[in-house]
């Protein structure tokens, strides 16, 4: 019964805060301190790996991860489906955000930015779609002449190197073309199939 | 082969990461509800108000518990170490920033929360069991909630994940060296954002297996110093009593002081929803209540 309201809350709520225009963008993250991952890491860890827009967003106070804070829930229109069922729409769930003049700015989290286009590794996280890996799941995508390329996330927090021979995905998607990210992003997608028993 | 490539991914890399030029920035509350940095020398992308703690005394608290990895005493003096870093950084003349961190002992509440009818604490705790956050790899986490008029910062929280990294607190067998993380977060919990100098403690990067970030470079004291000029000396009967009055429970453990006449409205649940729209939150709030009465009737105005 607890699920049931709970999921129709969710519901609810979606239904609700995407009625109304949304007002000013979420803040940015800047202070936690993480390790690189790899694309097979990020993409393992996702339920899908998609292009798309942040179309819109709206924040309130939540109980999630053990906490109450302010959480954003931004509205994706897909663009494509690189990894995963494909979809139209997705709603996206972020730490921080900003209600009724109060901030709050969870450090390494992906801040999705309204009209942004972006790679985003998506998955399941205790009731909502969120960004896997935060910030090092989200590479805004921008125009360079005809070609589309991937850039970092505004501010992923302090990142410490790998330990091993791995390149993180950092490393390799932060300014590759979106052809060729897309392209590695499915060989790492055919690998992790691959080692799954 | 393989060097020339990685160094090639590297360059490209750095090529469109956010512009390193500067030096020390501070966390900024910037219009339109976003978080952006102010930075000296100054940046194009510098915007907003910094935020800094509205009173020159502040507290922090460590959950009870502490780790299975470093215990509480242990922890407490990692605390007080990194702090005493910020606070005792030299501005020059014998002067010192103009903040004062007292920790205020051991609490029970084990949650990041900031609590708008119920007392707060600025809380550090370690997450021994599960991490529960979409990033396995990330050390620590600093949640700070603050006004975004005036950047003024309302409470402070610290997450450390003991659950699937393993911190070290020697001086020569060192793996991720807590002293240098916590000493890079309470410069966050202080307002101060990232700085672009490879020596700095507030650069966003560091090697494992370093102590390195355990004192503070120039840039950081300068950062510090400009945050919290020096200036009277802070009285000893200087209130740190945080926003809303201190609690070392969390919010639903914490006595209702009223359960008639409150002004908290279940309809005010923080949400942003206009006026069409309070129909749909109204009863979204309801479905909650049945799930978290209690937690609702503390919190959620």
């Amino acid at each position: 019964m607890r699920r049931v309201l709970h999921a129709l809350g969710l519901a609810l709520a979606f239904t609700t805060t995407f009625v109304g225009s949304p007002s000013g963008e979420p803040p940015r993250a800047e202070a936690a301190v993480s390790v690189l991952i790899s694309v097979e890491e990020l993409v393992a860890s996702s339920r899908w790996v998609v292009v798309a827009r942040a179309v819109e967003h709206t924040s309130r106070w939540e109980h999630v991860a053990g906490s109450r804070r302010i959480v954003t829930y931004t509205k994706l229109a897909i663009e494509e489906t690189v990894v995963g069922e494909p979809s139209t729409e997705l709603v996206v769930r972020t730490l921080g955000g900003a209600v009724d003049r109060i901030g709050q700015q969870v450090s390494g989290e992906a801040a999705l930015v309204t009209g942004e286009r972006a790679m985003l590794f998506l998955g399941d996280g205790e009731g909502a779609t969120v960004v896997m890996g935060m910030a090092q799941g989200h590479y805004p995508v921008i125009e360079e002449g005809s070609t589309s390329r991937l850039t970092a996330s505004p501010d992923a927090g302090a990142l410490l190197p790998r330990r091993g021979p791995a390149l993180s995905a950092r490393e390799e998607l932060v300014g590759a073309s979106l052809d060729a990210a897309r392209e590695r992003v499915r060989k790492a997608a055919a690998l992790v199939r691959r080692s799954q028993p | 082969m393989r060097a020339a490539a990685l160094a090639s991914l590297a360059f490209t890399a750095l090529a469109f990461v956010p512009s390193l030029a500067s030096a020390y920035c501070r966390t900024a509350s910037c219009p339109n509800g976003k978080t952006g940095a102010v930075c000296v020398p100054a940046q194009s992308s510098d915007c907003g108000v910094p935020l800094a703690w509205p009173s020159p005394c502040v507290t922090f608290s460590l959950q009870q518990d502490a780790s299975v990895q470093v215990p509480l005493a242990q922890v407490e003096q990692v605390f007080g170490a990194a702090f005493a870093q910020w606070t005792g950084a030299d501005c020059g003349g014998g002067t010192n920033p103009r903040i004062r961190v007292r920790y205020t002992g051991p609490v029970e509440c084990a949650a990041h929360e900031y609590n708008q009818d119920a007392g707060n604490a600025n809380i550090v705790l370690f997450q021994d069991v599960e991490w529960p956050h979409p990033s396995k790899s990330t050390l620590a986490l600093t949640t700070v909630t603050y006004n975004l008029d005036n950047g003024q910062i309302y409470d402070a929280d610290m997450e450390l994940n003991s659950a699937t990294v393993v911190f070290s607190v020697s001086d020569t067998t060192v793996t991720y060296d807590l002293q240098s993380v916590v000493t890079h977060e309470t410069g966050h919990f202080l307002g101060i954002s990232h700085s672009s100098l490879a020596e700095a403690t507030m650069r966003p990067d560091y090697i494992p297996g370093s102590i390195g970030l355990r004192d503070l470079d120039v840039d950081d004291v300068a950062a510090i110093c400009a945050a919290y000029p020096p200036g009277a000396a802070i009285p000893a009967t200087c209130d740190d009593t945080p926003r809303h009055g201190f609690s070392g429970l969390c919010a639903e453990d914490q006595p209702i002081p009223s359960e008639v006449g409150s002004s908290c409205a279940v309809g005010s649940a923080g949400s942003a929803e206009d006026g069409s729209t309070r129909g749909f939150a109204f009863a979204l709030a309801l479905a909650g209540l049945v799930v978290g009465y209690r937690r609702r009737q503390r919190s959620a105005c």
